[in-house]
């Protein structure tokens, strides 16, 4: 192994040169933490600012003002998107699809959001300042509210919220860290900006589960199609019980 | 000219802090076997093996600073894992005075007992991977902010200063495990000695 500094031939596993004494090859690979550390700290920080501005700025009712807050939302997603555009793409590939898996996500999120309103409901009735707005009542302003709330709570979280989470942030986190922490980081992230500390219970589970699921098919669509069903469900659910 | 008792007491600490070479085969600092006569440096560790006695108390005094860069980093990690255990504890009591002493709120208990559950899980987490946990960590501390400001917008001005010390902790330990980690390895690899006869395959 050649010095860089000195041109002197040192034995293949040499760490520094044995003429000059200068480190000749690198002991440890450095990552660059920063940049990835800054890319996930602007999406967590954009969806911040988006959420104050949502709660703090009156934009005015109607659904329409409601479509383009849901909008706004996909933009600030589609922006980080399209930053790291070649690698979110290869999530999105689903050649050989488990159909075991998809049965039992079919079959288990539906039951898990019965399980999730039982329990969100219990909440509601024995604890007087929990208001809890249900997801359909946010659309009974809406033209069709049943297929606006399958819309909005349904397909655009669904798709969204994958690529924001199981998609730029797990990506950024697999880089500089282990697959088990970016699962852990990436589901606390998906929690705590759902900014209900009650909800802890059923969102960071389920972000684990996505999580893995995205760590160990490599795509998306599990997460995504679990995530629709899992958020349909619950819509449904508010329509029969109330 | 006579030697004055000072003069021959420096010289005395020189002599003893003077490093000696019995075997120059064998590395003095990582104790690597089997270095070769045209070895000026080790290396495996970069020690000045055949320097002088300036050169080899530089690249000493080198490492030793480095070891001590390295402390500074675990302790701001510490510190970065002491805010979050405080910041459970601070919760907690914040949950029992609020929502159990004062009047009897279970949603504040319930909330403040969660938040401190999840800073609690948090500070353990960073005894094994304090790189996940204190960047989980700050996040989590940032958005519960957030929230709280969300719900009362007073919150933002209170305990600025508080908040400033907490950002800064999570940093610093954020920083102090990114740089550390190179630089335990680079400092563990130079003093685990080798066998250099095996690798002088050029």
């Amino acid at each position: 192994m050649q010095c860089s500094y000195c041109e002197y031939q040192n034995p293949q596993k040499a760490n520094y040169c044995s003429k000059c004494g200068k480190k000749i090859h690198i002991i440890v690979e450095s990552n660059d933490y920063n940049k990835h550390i800054k890319k996930i700290s602007f999406l967590v920080f954009a969806l911040l600012a988006y959420l104050i501005l949502v709660n703090f700025v009156h934009i005015g009712e109607g659904y329409i003002n409601k479509l383009l807050i849901n909008m706004a939302f996909a933009v600030i997603i589609l922006i980080f998107y399209f930053i790291d555009l070649a690698q979110i793409n290869k999530l999105f590939r689903f050649s050989k699809p488990n159909k075991s898996l998809l049965i039992k996500i079919i079959i288990l999120a539906p039951l898990f959001a019965v399980l999730v309103s039982y329990i969100a409901n219990l909440l509601n009735q024995n604890f007087s300042e929990i208001n809890y707005v249900t997801y359909y009542e946010r659309f009974s302003d809406f033209p069709a509210p049943f297929i606006f709330a399958v819309i909005l709570v349904g397909i655009f979280p669904a798709i969204f919220e994958e690529i924001a989470f199981r998609g730029v942030v797990f990506n950024e986190l697999s880089r500089i860290t282990g697959l088990k922490s970016s699962i852990i980081i990436s589901s606390i992230l998906f929690t705590i900006l759902h900014l209900s500390v009650l909800s802890i219970f059923w969102i960071f589970p389920i972000g684990l589960i996505f999580g893995y699921f995205r760590a160990k098919y490599r795509t998306l669509w599990y997460g995504i199609i679990g995530h629709f069903i899992y958020n349909v469900s619950i819509v449904l659910i508010e329509i029969i019980i109330f | 000219m006579e030697k004055t008792s000072g003069q021959i007491d420096r010289e005395r600490r020189l002599k003893k802090s003077e490093i000696s070479i019995k075997d120059l085969t064998i590395c003095h600092y990582c104790k690597s076997t089997g270095l070769g006569e045209d070895d000026k440096f080790c290396p495996n560790c970069g020690f000045p093996q055949r320097g002088s006695q300036i050169e080899m108390k530089r690249f000493l005094n080198r490492l030793r600073r480095k070891m001590e860069l390295l402390a500074d980093y675990k302790k701001s990690i510490k510190k970065a894992r002491n805010i979050l255990f405080i910041l459970a504890a601070v919760n907690l009591l914040y949950g029992l005075i609020m929502g159990v002493f004062i009047s009897v709120n279970m949603a504040v208990l319930i909330s403040s007992v969660i938040v401190a559950a999840i800073y609690f899980a948090l500070g353990m987490w960073s005894r094994n991977k304090p790189f996940p946990a204190i960047l989980s960590g700050f996040f989590v501390y940032i958005v519960f902010n957030v929230l709280a400001a969300i719900v009362d917008p007073h919150t933002i001005y209170q305990g600025l200063i508080w908040k400033v010390i907490i950002i800064s902790a999570f940093v610093y330990g954020y920083k102090g495990v990114k740089d550390s980690a190179n630089l335990q390895m680079e400092l563990e690899s130079m003093k685990e000695s080798k066998d250099l006869k095996d690798t002088n395959a050029v």
